[in-house]
């Protein structure tokens, strides 16, 4: 089985914004566990938002639940690569919604209630839209695919 | 071994490697990021009667904490301290200033409630009921009427800590705690000197203990 050329380009845009997206929230996630609330920094921010009662959901820290989406859209787009399975890429073009709906319910979150705006959960908000974005190419592709051959 | 195995165990072994240095890169730029206490300038403010102080006055070690109320890590060190000015009560001269942060809309006007009480001699137990409650006060837009509130439970006199609040004595006090933090490039809250030296924020009961402890041997 061949990869489409560009599904395969899609892909492994998709790994790399997941990668950029991974970092930031593996860096928040290692920031909260050895240092997250030993110091409130002086241009704040960060610290407002990542000490907020919404930086954790059922007691799991949200940049923790951030690592572990990444990861599992990097596994999923290596599986892909791997298994040249083009059925499995568009069933994970529709998993990235999951992370863009997280991303922008944690901005209104943000904006709305917590008023303090931290550039890293941006960061990974950014990396997610994109990551949706592209996800949301394959779907279309597949769709009008799916018109020819009908 | 074939060439398709050898590039799919190449692409699998390459991921695991990347998330690998992801997270250890991530832990480096973590520790990085703790405060520097080769910045900070030793005490430049010396401890005065003017300073809140709790404990031993006549102590030979001093700990001296700059805080902020609204400061989620000065809450989460507030039971830690308090612990501490027990178990130390006889030995350690615990002395409390003002840092109130631009980003935490309610720290200065805690912090002046806190002085205004001071001035009935009750900081201390204002100090306590403000961390205590922070819940209730920390996300208002005017905590006030709530610092009033706590003000009537402590039976201070109203209208002259009202009046105390809204002072430019009090106002001077906490901008001069504030100037003092500044000078000393503080960080962040909350930041401790133990005789004099900062030291950084230890991360359990046992920690700064011992930080307490040893102080204590140096003076023998």
């Amino acid at each position: 089985m061949h990869l489409l050329k560009q599904n395969k380009t899609i892909a492994i845009l998709m790994m790399v914004f997941a990668f950029v997206g991974f970092a930031d929230a593996a860096y928040l996630a290692v920031e909260h566990y050895i240092g997250g609330t030993v110091l409130c920094g002086l241009t704040g921010g960060c610290d407002i938002v990542t000490t907020s009662v919404y930086s954790k959901l059922f007691g799991v820290p949200v940049a923790l639940l951030g690592v572990f989406y990444y990861f599992s859209v990097i596994f999923g787009v290596v599986a892909y690569l791997d298994s040249k399975d083009e059925r499995f890429f568009f069933w994970l073009a529709h998993y990235t919604a999951i992370g863009f709906i997280a991303s922008m319910v944690f901005v209104v979150l943000q904006v709305f209630l917590i008023k303090s705006i931290c550039v890293y959960c941006m960061g990974s908000a950014l990396s997610s839209t994109l990551i949706y974005y592209l996800g949301h190419q394959v779907h279309k592709k597949h769709r009008s695919m799916k018109k020819i051959y009908e | 071994m074939n060439t398709s195995i050898l590039k799919r165990i190449f692409l699998w072994v390459g991921i695991v490697v990347i998330l690998g240095l992801i997270v250890v890169g991530a832990a480096i730029l973590a520790i990085k990021n703790q405060p520097d206490a080769s910045s900070v300038s030793p005490l430049n403010t010396p401890v005065s009667s003017a300073d809140h102080i709790l404990g031993n006055p006549e102590a030979k070690v001093t700990l001296v904490e700059y805080a902020d109320f609204e400061c989620p890590a000065c809450e989460a060190y507030y039971p830690l301290i308090k612990q501490l000015t027990t178990d130390y009560k006889d030995k350690v001269r615990f002395v409390y200033r003002h840092f109130p942060l631009p980003q935490h809309a309610n720290a200065i006007p805690t912090a002046l409630a806190t002085e205004a009480a001071s001035n009935q001699g009750k900081f201390w137990e204002m100090h306590d009921i403000i961390f205590d409650k922070h819940e209730e006060w920390q996300d208002l837009k005017d905590p006030t009427s709530v610092l009033v509130g706590y003000a009537k439970q402590l039976n201070l006199d109203i209208p002259r800590f009202q009046s105390d609040m809204n002072s430019g004595a009090t106002k001077k006090i906490v901008d001069d705690d504030k100037a003092s933090a500044v000078a000393e490039n503080l960080p962040g809250t909350p930041s401790f000197f133990v005789n004099g030296t900062y030291i950084k924020n230890p991360q359990t009961y046992q920690d700064f203990k011992a930080i307490l402890d040893n102080a204590l041997a140096q003076t023998k």
